[in-house]
């Protein structure tokens, strides 16, 4: 019997990552149970790391999609001026067809363009001010 | 920082303080874009209490939080002390007239509110209440 370790509380051999459990299987065990400890451990730094980087590289595309949509709606913007310029001196075929592509161009960026005015309620900066006399409402 | 929505939906603004907003241009995605080339906008304020707030078209001052500095802004200055639900007033709406003829985005109503931010602590006198105990033997002072 002095040569068969115990079996860990749970009755499951190698699944019990505790010292004193895996204490009983041996040196030999307990380092590769180490080892897998070392794993799971340095698994864990990975994903938190992974996860860092996945929140990083959202903020980056974000921005990235916010500067995209500003350059594309100035380009749509550019291009309005462009079409209303041609459209004035345009006379030949191919000056026509280069209108209607560009036509075609400020149409496909039509989502892009502004719509409507209003305010962003989340930008906002206050400045003090003595409380008016008047009571109100 | 985001403006403050009461409990009935408004924005409630500060009385002591003007309130500066993000004036801004929507796309039909609803992304923000920059507003057209040489567009003017104009703002009034409306409604019954029009007169108790101040809307102007100005930019965010140096002091603002970054990058807010320079971009267009709606300024809102109070006139009066309070026009909320307290004293049956509030409801003050903004109108936004665009030269390049944007409708205006939906804009929640304005209310006007006193700063009730906590400066000190104190007992309020008019609020008491006394129990009984047997007169102390010690004869004092």
């Amino acid at each position: 019997m002095s040569g068969v370790p115990p079996l860990p509380p749970s009755g499951i051999p190698g699944f019990v990552l505790d010292d004193t459990n895996l204490f009983n299987f041996g040196p030999e065990l307990d380092a590769v149970a180490r080892d897998v400890a070392n794993i799971l451990a340095n698994q864990n730094a990975f994903f938190a790391e992974v996860q860092t980087s996945q929140a990083q590289l959202i903020a980056s595309a974000n921005a990235a999609i916010a500067n995209l949509n500003t350059t594309l709606a100035n380009l749509a913007q550019l291009l309005q001026v462009a079409i209303l310029g041609l459209q004035q001196v345009a006379s030949s075929s191919t000056q026509q067809q280069i209108l209607t592509l560009l036509q075609e161009i400020y149409e496909l960026l039509a989502p892009l363009r502004p719509s409507t005015i209003g305010l962003d309620p989340a930008a906002t900066a206050t400045v003090s001010q003595k409380t008016p006399s008047k009571p109100g409402p | 920082m985001p403006l403050n929505v009461l409990a009935n939906g408004n924005y409630g603004l500060q009385s002591d303080q003007i309130t500066y907003i993000h004036l801004t241009a929507f796309a039909a995605g609803g992304g923000m874009v920059p507003t057209p080339t040489g567009d003017v906008d104009t703002v009034a304020s409306s409604g019954t209490f029009a007169a108790s707030l101040t809307f102007a078209v100005t930019t965010f001052p140096a002091n603002a939080p970054a990058p807010l500095p320079g971009e267009p802004a709606v300024s809102a200055t109070p006139l009066v002390a309070e026009s909320d639900a307290g004293n049956a007033g509030g409801g003050i709406g903004l109108v936004i007239t665009d030269s390049a003829g944007l409708p205006q985005a939906v804009t929640k109503l304005f209310d006007i509110v006193r700063d009730v931010t906590a400066q000190s602590v104190g007992l309020d006198s008019t609020t008491t209440f006394t129990v009984a105990q047997p007169v102390p033997t010690a004869t004092g002072p």
